[in-house]
């Protein structure tokens, strides 16, 4: 893996235990700072393409590396640690957690990880993205007195509040309309740019692809035998 | 764990009302054993120490319960009363010490014990003010009764009529308070002490009233018939309700002192072998029967027991049903809490911490639960305290 790229697989397999969905990713990589789609139908399988790339589902073989640490030599609670400190999703639904107020839901990685140390810098870092995004007056709120829009905000700010150098986004405009799509969208690249972070986005609305470094065909990244 | 915990306290207070049933369902199940138990230990507690101090009760013969709590606790009793001629006999022994008792009475709601002053003696009571009863008349209240009736020395009251519609019955009998016990947690606190004498005046044998002897002390009308050393005279005749300084040896009593009634004797023996002879006496008698109190209270805690390992099997059922109520909740939110676990474990949270959030929530709501039963058990104590006095 040369500096550049983030993100590398090779000769990954990856099986289902029921065994009807059998996946194989021969070459994947992301390079520092790119800007990646990766389109698919719905039900192609994009989200284990980024649940593997990321340990959440473990490859049968193959080997991936996450900024420098060999993934797939990890055990689980260790792909963990890592995903917590250099990954940040933000999923489809959003999965913001209605117990618990917006500020809450921002430093969620912070609360569920004793390896990360929630200090004044980081709350602070979680304000600043707060007024980044427009939701600064919203912190004391639960999730469900939030629009769709500004829930999508937080569920961003969750995955930046960690500063990680990858940034990867399922659907994230899935339940959002037009005029929405594109503000979410602007807000993504804006955030990402920002900080610096690497985003991969998986998507099958075809209207948001010029705006990437890079437009993957899920069929070309992963091939999937049912 | 700092951020976990706040994470399952966020989670409780946003789902409050299944986290307050929870704790409810928890603290009834934490507080039916603990009250029972501690009901238990202070019945036993008292009982038995209650027994202790008092090593023979006699009395007529019948229902050893019934003589011991009456003779013990001040219960009204069934049995019928042993003589004073019975207490002349055991004295004349000239071994240990009789005490006599006679709790037939009441005054505001208290029982009236009349007895000697070895009972205060035996039992290591003393006036916290005033002085024990030295008259005819005087009343030394327990602690508590002075309390709830807010009386002291140099007060009046009355003892209660013994029926209301017969006025053949002896009426009220006023009695001057001498002074106020020390509290002692015991039934002393709730009962009235008299004299053994003055018991017999509120019964009505024992009475005083003017001279009827001496020519034309009386007119002729209230005289129904002379005999030879006696006089009959006209209910009408109004007897003394009150024993004073003036009227004090007016009063008499209109029967053989021997066959004075009593409700029971305690006895305390000089000895092991007084005691012994004592009892083997009197339970050759058809009559009279003398028992050993710790030995009736041990009777008495054995079926106390039975009924208390029912009640711990109740909570045991209970508790278990609990925790089966609340795992099913637990797991039922475990699966309504999926995504959001998933979520959690896609994001980097390991699957202990994610257990650790559950564990928290619930350790939470048990030790609120445990809290409450404790508050619960203090309050019981506190605010309900004849739920755990003994009789």
């Amino acid at each position: 893996m040369t500096d550049r790229a983030l993100l590398t697989a090779e000769a990954l397999r990856f099986a289902y235990p029921e065994g009807r969905f059998v996946a194989h990713v021969p070459r994947f990589r992301l390079d520092r700072g790119e800007r990646v789609a990766c389109v698919g139908s719905s039900g192609a399988g994009k989200t284990t393409l980024l649940h593997l790339l990321t340990g959440v589902l473990r490859a049968d073989s193959g080997r991936i590396e996450l900024n420098g640490a060999r993934l797939t030599d990890l055990d689980e609670e260790s792909r963990r640690a890592l995903r917590i400190r250099t990954v940040g999703m933000v999923f489809q639904q959003f999965a913001l957690l209605d117990y618990l107020c917006v500020l809450d839901n921002i430093l969620l990685p912070y609360l569920v990880s004793e390896a990360l140390d929630l200090d004044a810098t980081v709350r602070e870092r979680a304000r600043s993205l707060a007024e980044a995004t427009g939701i600064e007056a919203l912190l004391d709120r639960k999730p469900g007195q939030l629009s769709q829009g500004e829930r999508q905000r937080v569920a961003l700010c969750r995955a930046l509040v960690t500063e990680p150098p990858l940034v990867l986004a399922d659907e994230p405009t899935g339940n959002l309309d037009a005029t929405r799509t594109d503000a979410a969208m602007d807000l993504l690249f804006e955030v990402c740019a920002r900080h610096g972070s690497t985003l991969l986005v998986v998507t099958h609305d075809t209207r948001l692809l010029e705006r990437f470094d890079r437009v993957l065909q899920l069929e070309e990244c992963m091939q999937v035998t049912r | 764990m700092r951020g976990l915990l706040h994470m399952a306290g966020a989670h409780a207070r946003h789902h409050r009302w299944r986290s307050l049933l929870l704790t409810f369902c928890l603290t009834v199940a934490f507080l039916l054993p603990a009250t029972t138990r501690q009901l238990m230990t202070r019945y036993e507690r008292d009982l038995s120490a209650r027994a202790d101090t008092t090593p023979l009760v006699a009395g007529t013969r019948g229902n050893r319960f019934d003589l011991t709590l009456g003779a013990l606790y001040f219960r009204q009793s069934a049995l019928e009363p042993v003589h004073m001629g019975l207490l002349e006999q055991i004295q004349d022994r000239g071994r240990g010490v009789a005490v006599p008792l006679h709790t037939g009475h009441l005054t505001r709601e208290a029982t009236l014990v009349g007895t000697s002053l070895e009972y205060y003696e035996r039992r290591g009571l003393r006036a916290v003010t005033g002085s024990l009863p030295m008259m005819i008349g005087d009343a030394l209240l327990g602690s508590a009764v002075a309390a709830r009736l807010g009386l002291g020395p140099g007060d009046g009251l009355n003892s209660d009529p013994t029926n209301l519609y017969d006025i053949n019955q002896p009426g009220a009998t006023r009695l001057s308070v001498c002074g106020v016990l020390a509290p002692t947690a015991t039934p002393d606190d709730d009962a009235v002490f008299v004299d053994i004498k003055t018991a017999w005046m509120v019964s009505g044998l024992v009475h005083g009233h003017g001279d009827v002897t001496s020519p034309g002390a009386l007119e002729e009308d209230m005289i129904l018939s002379r005999g030879e050393d006696s006089l009959s005279v006209s209910p009408a005749l109004i007897e003394h309700d009150q024993v004073s300084e003036e009227n004090l040896w007016d009063f008499h009593l209109h029967a053989s002192p021997e066959e004075l009634p009593l409700t029971a004797i305690l006895y305390f023996p000089a000895d092991d072998k007084d005691a012994t002879i004592l009892k083997a006496e009197f339970n050759r008698s058809a009559v009279h029967q003398m028992v050993g109190p710790r030995k009736v209270v041990d009777e008495l805690l054995n079926y106390a027991f039975k009924i208390k390992r029912l009640l711990d099997g109740v909570a045991l059922v209970l508790i278990i049903s609990t925790l089966t109520f609340g795992g099913l909740v637990l797991s039922l939110t475990a699966r309504l809490r999926k995504e959001e676990f998933d979520m959690l474990h896609a994001i980097g949270c390991s699957r202990s911490a994610t257990w650790k959030l559950v564990a928290l929530e619930l350790a939470g709501i048990v030790t609120l639960a445990a809290a409450g039963a404790a508050v619960g058990l203090i309050l019981l104590i506190t605010l309900a305290p004849d739920l755990i006095r003994v009789f």
